[in-house]
């Protein structure tokens, strides 16, 4: 990761470059944990019929896991914590993720109340 | 639901057939990668330990993002080292099955949909297109010069001054954003298929720019490197608003797995 960044908090000076910034086309940066998170956790096929039989169960992890790709406290356990004291990044231009966190979460407890639901019935 | 078993086989992707050529990269915990030779295609997979990767682990460490940063890596590994071989369909995580029998059953199960799906990466690569905003003071919000440096002369001065600032900060919000919206036209256009989802959280890019775009587009094999050079027209266009294009990959095609319900824009060209 690029220091420099760092000891320039104010939102200015950084001239844009006339060129697009390359990353793994051109061997150039690595691929970014975040990228590769998203797209390993939240894409590509799922394939029903595994050992997690239930269809809930994985559900209810996919959601756990987008969950955590845009938690702060995640973020920070992760050792990413540059934010702080930096209020600004994440306030601006970034108003939608509050309202489908909502629902996510409110999803995780539908999907909680049926799987406690089915394990009841397994039971009985 | 049996965790009894020692074993557990990961999937993590599907080839078109059991190519003998592929060159196999290293697994998820260093397990060798084989293909499984299905009807119609094959699959990546490893033998793994289900004490250490089996349903158990999955439930536990499912919000503990060092033991999932090591699994997708390792996951996302191998279909990198693949896709730049061949052309290849990538399974979602967790890719867990009991044993090779049973993972061929339920592919067989899904056999057709899972063959559309290959067709339609076939031949192709997914890049990634990321806008940043690295220069809030881009064209036209020059305003803020010596003038603001003043101190302002009365309440009202001041008042006056931050509604003009607010004001000239929109204007500036909605020129980047018809700016965005013409650069994903553009690389839509210059591409298959693309996708659009939600900016990453700051907190997890460890970006302090903040994210006005986060595309992925399909690209043909053949057509990379005039797609590349789509995105440095792209970019051309976005720098005097003081924003960065980031093109990543190329990527195995993670974003396309799902089956095209509609004709992108794309297609039309």
């Amino acid at each position: 990761m690029d220091d420099s960044r760092f000891s320039d908090h104010a939102p200015t000076a950084r001239p844009s470059p006339r060129t697009p910034t390359f990353v793994g086309t051109r061997g150039g940066q690595p691929q970014s944990l975040a990228d590769v998170l998203e797209r390993v956790l939240d894409k590509g096929v799922v394939i029903v019929g595994d050992i997690q039989v239930r269809l809930l169960d994985i559900e209810l992890l996919t959601i756990k896991v987008r969950l955590m790709i845009a938690s702060v406290d995640r973020a920070r356990e992760m050792g990413i914590n540059w934010w702080e004291g930096d209020p600004f990044v994440s306030s601006l231009e970034q108003n939608e993720q509050n309202g489908e966190r909502k629902q996510l979460e409110e999803r995780i407890a539908q999907l909680e109340r049926r799987l406690e639901g089915s394990e009841k019935d397994e039971r009985t | 639901m049996s965790e009894r078993e020692t074993c557990v086989i990961h999937a993590y992707g599907l080839v078109d057939r059991a190519y003998s050529s592929l060159s196999m990269p290293t697994g998820i915990g260093g397990a060798p990668v084989t293909l499984l030779p299905v009807d119609g295609f094959a699959a990546l997979v490893s033998e793994l330990d289900a004490e250490s990767y089996g349903p158990g682990m999955w439930r536990a460490h499912a919000e503990d993002p060092r033991w999932l940063e090591h699994v997708a890596r390792e996951h996302h590994e191998v279909l990198q080292a693949i896709v730049q071989q061949t052309d290849v369909l990538p399974l979602r995580l967790p890719g867990i099955h009991e044993s090779p029998a049973r993972l061929e059953q339920v592919l067989d199960e899904q056999r057709a949909d899972l063959t559309e799906g290959l067709a339609h990466v076939r031949g192709h690569v997914e890049l990634g297109g990321q806008i940043f905003l690295v220069d809030r003071r881009g064209a036209g919000s020059e305003a803020q010069g010596s003038d603001a440096q003043q101190r302002p002369r009365s309440g009202r001065d001041y008042l006056r001054r931050r509604s003009a600032e607010a004001e000239d900060r929109e204007q500036a919000r909605l020129r980047r954003q018809a700016k965005v919206l013409d650069a994903h036209e553009a690389m839509a256009h210059g591409s298959t298929r693309a996708v659009v989802n939600p900016p990453q959280d700051a907190a997890l890019s460890g970006r302090e720019e903040p994210m006005l775009l986060n595309a992925a587009y399909l690209v043909p094999r053949y057509d990379l490197e005039g797609f590349i050079a789509l995105a440095e027209q792209v970019q051309d266009d976005l720098a005097p608003h003081g924003m960065v294009l980031e093109v990543t990959g190329p990527w195995p095609p993670y974003n396309f797995t799902d089956l095209p319900e509609r004709v992108s824009a794309g297609d039309t060209r």
